[in-house]
């Protein structure tokens, strides 16, 4: 029996539990509350009729009836835009479009007036964004197809699409920094939350481009939200509720991208039956960001490969999901000319594979219990052919620090000096389940049980033959480290309980609080815990406005990897969390929201390369002893179905670490030094045929690594930066022919991106020990073909 | 359903398409060992002291950089046996210690960068001082790999230790008896591969590994008062001169024509800067001769020391070869080596009489063993060139008779098992 079962036996009921019962729930819906209302004298209507449809009003999702206080309740909505009907004889109909959000009640109050189907239709673009008495909406943003296929360029990445969201901020490995964390993300899928991603890992266990809806939420987290908390992205997949559908997407581009897509789903007639099936390949000469902001192509050349399967059903009271998802993805790592005419390859494998079994069963009318099993395996592997070129340390007498810290002494061509072999393989099984009793409007508990049952297995092999002196030595051996070699097979345990009230104060005024439990044991040598009070407050002065206060105790369990200086100590981050924000649907379709956040870091868990000043994608984790995240944020999003659309996510944030750690003798002034600021926008316009045109910009600006003012001071510019504020500004265009979804027969659309525009290359990181030396990759373009039938 | 028989083809067909990716490469080396490790393998940079002590034991010391001083300091405490010394030395940027004179070098760049001030740490090894010998002992030399420390007995016995390289601690090989008489000093050749037994007779032996070969031997060297050897030739300083000889492991040792030299007592001998010199104690002067492959030897210059010393006996070549270091019985002195001409550098004063100089490898120290008095004085070079005590003699040590030496590259591995 593993240590973490004989610790917690109550995991053994659980365990039992989940094995007896062929599939497990989630959190994926939202409830809708409408109340129906006689325009002519403001009387509550009973007996009105509710249907509910997708929003293109082609399929019916629901129907229910309203009672004598004139409401009626439809729980278990999926997330996104849902068109709602409302009609009595007597009264009058109505209708709007509702955005659904997962978790909570949703309101919508109609008011029947005598009328026809034209005005109702008319209305249908007109609807409410602020869910207002949410309070753990604060920091969730939407991004649907719609923005993810029209608005931006870069859709093909979930980098590219949380790069729109306030507060998180993009490297150049594809790895998200949110709020001040590092890598911390969690992929929710129709409320699932998946297991832990692999820290080295450049993919996702989710492709975005099977991802019909996201809401990315950055705090306000209820109790029952425990994991990797910098961001929870919770997605939903197309399908449910619409025709069968395939449609098909060739691209070619510049630099040897090629792109194909098959995406396949619908529902049957009664809606009890859907699936969406998605396969994707691509390939780039451009994978990563390169070493040399000239030469980009040089072993950088890459093949991503993802599939994603879905069945749901539902029934009377239950509904069941079933997904299966795989991507794996092969690409080099980039060189810089010199190593590459020397002959030096690395190169990267990785796959991710997920099976998702979930079963959401309604008790009774207010009761429902949730249940998800998630078996979740990441792979990823490092290999080389053998070549190495020698690496050169600044002398000591030229500048002491740099060659403290191991720089090399020609920073604009390292040396590749090591011959990495690396084979990571993550297993995870993660059972939860969570209970919801509804109590009236806008008051309900929550309460819930989660486990994470964690299989490491890492092995390393790396030597030094060139002489780069930056191997871990976690055995304290006097001397320079010439190889390191580690295989560690770890079951760790993660796990959590939790209790979570949502209670009205006043109409207006909503509190949630609640309690959670978690705990952690790596299987070696760290075990602990912590209970993490939440409170949430939500104040609605009219329902398009929220004034939000929150305070989250967080607690974060670290990646199951090997750490920077060789060992396995990485503590579970702790985190003090507060948050204000102000959000208010200003105008027809327009929504802005301004937020201030601060976080108190106690072991903050940064990421960074296992072999620092190298470009070999092995990242590991580390502890600052105290950190802190200063941030404001402010955001602008429209929502119109056609027309002018835009956005914009501007964050100022300063994340510095203020006490070294166990093993990070030292710590940098910021730990996510080039991303002081960061702020992207766009604007479209679309068109009734379908057409769109799109343009999104990204202006980054920071300080660059602390090594380049002292290569500054002994006279040394590495292609031509100086230690002052460095900033990028990158434009993308995106035109888009995409016919309406609803016409009859087949379609035919076509694109173009353009990534890029103005070929900026500017340094993203230089040298540092997160991601090497890295520019960012020049211009691109992409043409598409698609066709739907 | 029709479409949907579409979909497993589709994604066969994506999924086969083409394209080598970015990489499919063959580990360079063998598979992966099971089991929960880590492993470590290092180069380790060691240095060891050892020094022969007038009370007959021999001292070992591991030289440390300060930073390492902190990271040991818990050894530092208690046992008066395990002082640590801290040696101040000048550190000369660039690893220039061969511009450490040289004033142009000074006028050049910024001087922070040539010269720094740093500490050499000795640690004293566990159970130093060790008694290795109850025959009295009369020198002690470190082969040039430093793997093997040599002490001689004066009834011409050879031990020979190894050295082991992380630790330094020393493991004895069985005793040579050399059958030299009236043996007093023993030399290693420059090359580090030879070692010299000087007495009655002249006894060179060729290293090799852990073991010594049969020995070279000549005759008659009774008015030797040193000897130095350079790959398989040598010089003798003698009380008429100098003479050069050539010799070959296991076999014999030839002589040259001997060259005259001014006085009639002579100090010491070494090679530098690829000549050998002759200190002339009598003539207070230093010699410098050209030699053939031969051994032949030809008398370049001689120069003149009496401006700094009187009567010295005792001279060495500093590590880098660009000076010389000579001794009498209360000063000690630097020439610079220029062509043919030797100019003084500096000097200064030792309260005890030296007996027996060295020069630490990679570093601008010298130490100063002394005839009566206790322990060693260290001196160095400071930014004006200028010698000065780095560290006085320790009253509470033996006094040493003579030093040698080691540094060590040791690879080692260590894997723990979790």
């Amino acid at each position: 029996m593993s240590r973490s079962l004989q610790k917690f036996p109550w995991l053994l009921l659980i365990a039992a539990l989940f094995l007896c019962l062929p599939l497990q729930a989630a959190d994926d819906r939202g409830d809708l509350l409408v109340t129906v209302i006689r325009e002519a004298d403001e009387t509550p209507v009973a007996g009105a009729r509710v249907i509910l449809y997708n929003r293109s009003k082609s399929r019916k999702l629901g129907e229910a009836v309203t009672d004598a206080t004139g409401t009626a309740r439809l729980n278990g909505l999926p997330i996104g835009d849902v068109f709602v009907e409302v009609s009595d004889e007597a009264a009058g109909r109505d209708g709007a479009v509702v955005t659904i959000t997962s978790g909570a009640d949703n309101s919508f109050e109609a008011y029947l007036a005598p009328g026809d189907e034209a005005e109702i239709v008319r209305i249908t673009d007109d609807r409410l964004l602020v869910n207002s008495t949410d309070p753990t909406e604060g920091a969730t943003t939407r991004r649907d197809s719609e923005f993810i296929d029209r608005q931006i360029a870069n859709n093909g990445s979930l980098q590219g699409v949380l790069t729109t969201i306030p507060g998180a901020q993009t490297n150049s490995l594809g790895q998200i920094h949110v709020r001040g964390e590092h890598k911390s993300l969690s992929l929710s899928l129709d409320g699932v939350d998946l297991p832990i991603a692999a820290e080295s890992s450049i993919t996702q266990p989710l492709d975005p481009t099977f991802i019909e809806t996201a809401d990315v939420a950055t705090g306000m987290y209820d109790a029952s939200q425990g994991g990797q908390l910098g961001a929870v992205v919770n997605a939903r997949t197309p399908g449910e509720g619409e025709d069968p559908f395939v449609e098909l997407i060739g691209k070619v581009g510049n630099f040897g991208q090629t792109e194909l897509v098959l995406k396949a789903g619908g529902s049957n007639e009664n809606n009890t039956l859907s699936y969406f099936v998605g396969a994707r390949r691509s390939t780039s000469d451009l994978y990563l960001e390169a070493p040399n902001p000239n030469r980009q192509d040089l072993n950088n050349s890459g093949e991503l490969l993802s599939f994603l399967v879905r069945f749901n059903g539902n029934d009377e009271r239950n509904r069941y999901g079933l997904t299966l998802s795989h991507q794996n993805a092969d690409y080099g790592i980039p060189q810089t000319p010199q190593n590459f005419a020397a002959g030096v390859s690395q190169g990267q494998l990785e796959s991710n594979s997920l099976a998702l079994l979930s079963w959401n069963h309604e008790l009774t009318d207010d009761d429902d219990l949730l249940l998800g099993l998630a078996l979740q395996r990441n792979s990823q592997q490092v290999n080389n052919n053998g070549v190495f070129t020698p690496f050169f340390t600044v002398p000591e007498s030229l500048e002491e620090e740099l060659a403290e810290e191991g720089f090399p002494l020609d920073p604009e061509n390292p040396g590749s000096p090591y011959l990495p072999l690396s084979d990571l393989t993550i297993t995870q099984i993660k059972p939860s389940l969570d209970w919801t009793h509804r109590m009236g409007e806008n008051q309900r508990i929550k309460a819930g049980l989660t486990a994470n049952f964690i299989s490491s297995d890492q092995e390393l092999f790396i030597t030094d033959p060139g002489g780069g002196g930056g191997l871990p030595n976690p055995l304290g051996l006097a001397g320079s480290p010439v190889s390191f070699a580690s295989n560690l097979e770890r079951k760790a345990f993660t796990g959590g309980a939790y209790l979570s009230h949502t209670l009205p104060l006043t109409e207006s005024l909503i509190l949630n609080y609640g309690l959670r439990a978690d705990t952690f044991d790596n299987g070696l040598n760290v075990s602990t815990s912590q209970l993490s009070p939440r409170i949430n407050l939500a104040y609605a002065p009219t329902e398009e406005q929220s004034l939000r206060l929150s305070y989250n105790r967080l607690f974060q369990p670290p990646p199951i990897e090997i750490d920077t200086s060789g060992g396995t100590e990485v503590l579970p981050q702790r985190t003090h969390a507060w948050e204000l924000s102000y959000e208010n649907q200003f105008a027809k379709n327009l929504v802005g929201k301004v937020a201030f956040v601060y976080k108190d870091f106690q072991d903050q868990i940064d990421v960074g390369l296992l072999i620092p000043n190298s470009n070999i994608g092995v990242f590991a984790p580390i502890n600052f002893a105290r950190a802190e995240y200063k941030g404001v944020e402010l955001s602008l999003s429209s929502f119109n179905k056609t027309g002018w659309n835009g956005f914009l996510a501007a964050t100022i944030g300063e994340a510095k670490p203020t006490e070294p750690g166990l093993f990070a003798t030292h710590f940098p002034e910021f730990n996510d030094h080039d991303q002081r600021v960061q702020t992207t926008a766009g604007v479209s316009y679309t068109w009734e045929n379908g057409f769109s045109a799109a343009t999104d910009v990204l202006y980054g600006s920071g300080f660059p690594q602390e090594a380049l003012p002292l290569y500054n001071s002994i006279g040394l510019t590495p292609f031509g930066l100086s230690g002052g504020r460095q900033s990028r500004f990158i434009t993308n265009l995106n035109l888009q022919y995409s016919p309406n979804d609803d016409k009859d027969g087949p379609s035919l659309g076509a694109g173009l991106q353009v990534f890029n525009v103005f070929d900026d290359r500017s340094v993203l990181n230089l040298l540092s020990e997160f991601s090497g030396n890295r520019f960012v990759t020049g211009r691109r373009f992409l043409l598409n073909l698609n066709t739907r039938f | 359903m029709k479409r949907l028989t579409l979909i497993p083809f589709l994604m066969v067909l994506l999924a086969g398409c083409g394209g080598s990716g970015g990489s499919s490469l063959v580990p360079n080396s063998g598979g992966f060992q099971r089991g929960n490790f880590i492993t470590s393998t290092v180069d380790v940079e060691q240095q060891f002291l050892y020094t022969l002590n007038r009370d007959n034991t021999v001292s070992a010391s591991v030289v440390s950089d300060e930073e390492e001083e902190h990271a040991h300091g818990e050894h530092a405490h208690g046992d008066h046996a395990h002082r640590e010394y801290v040696l101040r030395e000048q550190a000369h940027g660039d690893d220039d210690h061969d511009h450490a004179h040289d004033d142009e070098e000074h006028d050049h760049g910024d001087e922070d960068h040539e010269h720094s001030e740093s500490e050499l740490l000795l640690r004293p090894l566990d159970g130093s001082p060790y008694t290795l010998s109850s025959t009295p002992l009369v020198d002690l030399a470190v082969s040039g790999d430093g793997t093997s420390l040599f002490l001689l007995e004066s009834d011409g016995g050879l031990l020979q230790f190894a050295i082991d390289g992380l630790s330094g601690l020393l493991t004895p090989a069985p005793r040579i008896e050399t059958n030299i008489t009236g043996a007093r000093l023993l030399k290693v050749s420059e090359d580090g591969r030879a070692v010299a037994v000087l007495g009655d007779q002249l006894a060179i032996f060729a290293i090799n590994d852990d073991s010594l070969s049969e020995p070279a031997v000549l005759e008659q060297t009774e008015n030797w008062s040193d000897v130095a050897v350079s790959g398989t030739i040598g010089v003798g300083a003698t009380a008429d001169g100098a003479v050069g000889f050539s010799w070959s492991p296991d076999t014999f040792v030839s002589l040259s024509p001997a060259v005259s030299l001014p006085g009639t007592t002579r100090g010491q001998v070494a090679y530098a800067a690829e000549r050998a010199y002759v200190l002339n104690s009598e003539d207070n002067s230093i010699s410098s001769l050209d030699q053939e492959r031969n051994s032949t030897l030809t008398l370049a210059a001689t120069s003149s020391v009496d401006a700094a010393l009187d009567d010295p006996d005792l001279l060495v070549a500093t590590d880098n070869q660009n000076q010389l270091v000579a001794a009498d019985d209360d000063t000690v002195a630097t020439f610079d080596i220029d062509a043919d001409i030797l100019t003084i550098g500096s000097s200064t004063e030792v309260e005890q009489a030296p007996t027996r100089l060295f020069t630490i490898v990679d570093t601008a120290l010298i130490l100063v063993g002394h005839s009566v008095g206790s322990g060693y004085t260290a001196l160095t070079v400071d930014e004006d060139g200028e010698l000065e005590i780095a560290a006085e003699a320790d009253p509470d040590e033996p006094g040493v008779v003579s030093f040698g030496y080691a540094s060590r590259n040791e690879r080692v591995t260590r894997t723990v098992e979790i």
